[in-house]
């Protein structure tokens, strides 16, 4: 992946005048700042949460393995393609358990039990087509994205599709 | 929590890609949220953004999409 390596700015500390021993201005520091300068850029304008961010964004670049975006595929392929049939068999499971459960035992294990039946019911559907190989880790996945995702995320993934991120 | 509904309505309007993009998200949050967190200080609606940029951008490389606009 080191051709989709972002490239960094020059750091904010590098803007500070170098001086060689004679007093000076070092070639460097001069370079440095005269090329940002020269795309239109100002100095003072770089904020250092950006130069932050980018540093994450490399990170997370080079964290996941080749093996973990091909779960996502095959979790997102056949939770695609199988949509309805899952959405139906968790309706038949709602319309079965009718009698209010949460009204039971609490809203929140109500909650979380309702996460783990709907991993559970997908898993059903789309288990069988996943390689053996990746079935611990495509579940994990699968689970994870269940029971961790929010609307607010959901917001934001739109906000991102659109483009207007 | 999201529900299936609320995430069908979501799948109807953006494909396979838009869940790809929202399940490899949930991934990276929930596996780098501690070392990220940690190494780069950021707080949590910088690091969601984060993630989904990145998620965006991987997934743009497998589909052999370049991940700048020319």
């Amino acid at each position: 992946m080191d051709h989709i390596r972002i490239q960094r700015r020059p750091s904010i500390r590098r803007k500070k005048k170098m001086l060689n021993p004679d007093g000076s201005l070092s070639n460097f520091s001069v370079n440095r700042s005269s090329n940002y300068l020269k795309k239109g850029r100002s100095l003072r304008s770089r904020p250092e949460s950006s130069v932050v961010k980018r540093e994450a964004i490399n990170f997370l670049l080079q964290a996941p393995t080749s093996g973990e975006i091909r779960i996502a595929y095959i979790i997102a392929d056949n939770l695609y393609t199988n949509r309805d049939h899952i959405t139906q068999l968790f309706e038949e499971y709602q319309r079965r358990n009718n009698q209010n459960i949460s009204g039971k035992i609490g809203m929140e294990t109500a909650q979380a039990s309702l996460s783990t039946i709907q991993t559970e019911l997908a898993w059903t559907v789309i288990g069988g087509h996943v390689p053996k190989e990746l079935q611990k880790p495509a579940k994990e996945m699968l689970a994870n994205f269940m029971n961790t995702l929010t609307s607010a995320e959901i917001a934001l993934a739109k906000q991102f599709l659109q483009g207007r991120e | 929590m999201v529900t299936l509904k609320e995430l069908d309505s979501f799948v109807k309007e953006y494909g396979k890609d838009g869940l790809s993009l929202l399940i490899l998200f949930c991934h990276l949050k929930s596996k780098y949220e501690s070392d990220l967190r940690q190494r780069f200080g950021l707080d949590e609606e910088e690091f969601n953004r984060t993630c989904m940029e990145v998620a965006k951008k991987l997934l743009k490389i497998c589909q052999g999409q370049p991940t700048k606009k020319k």
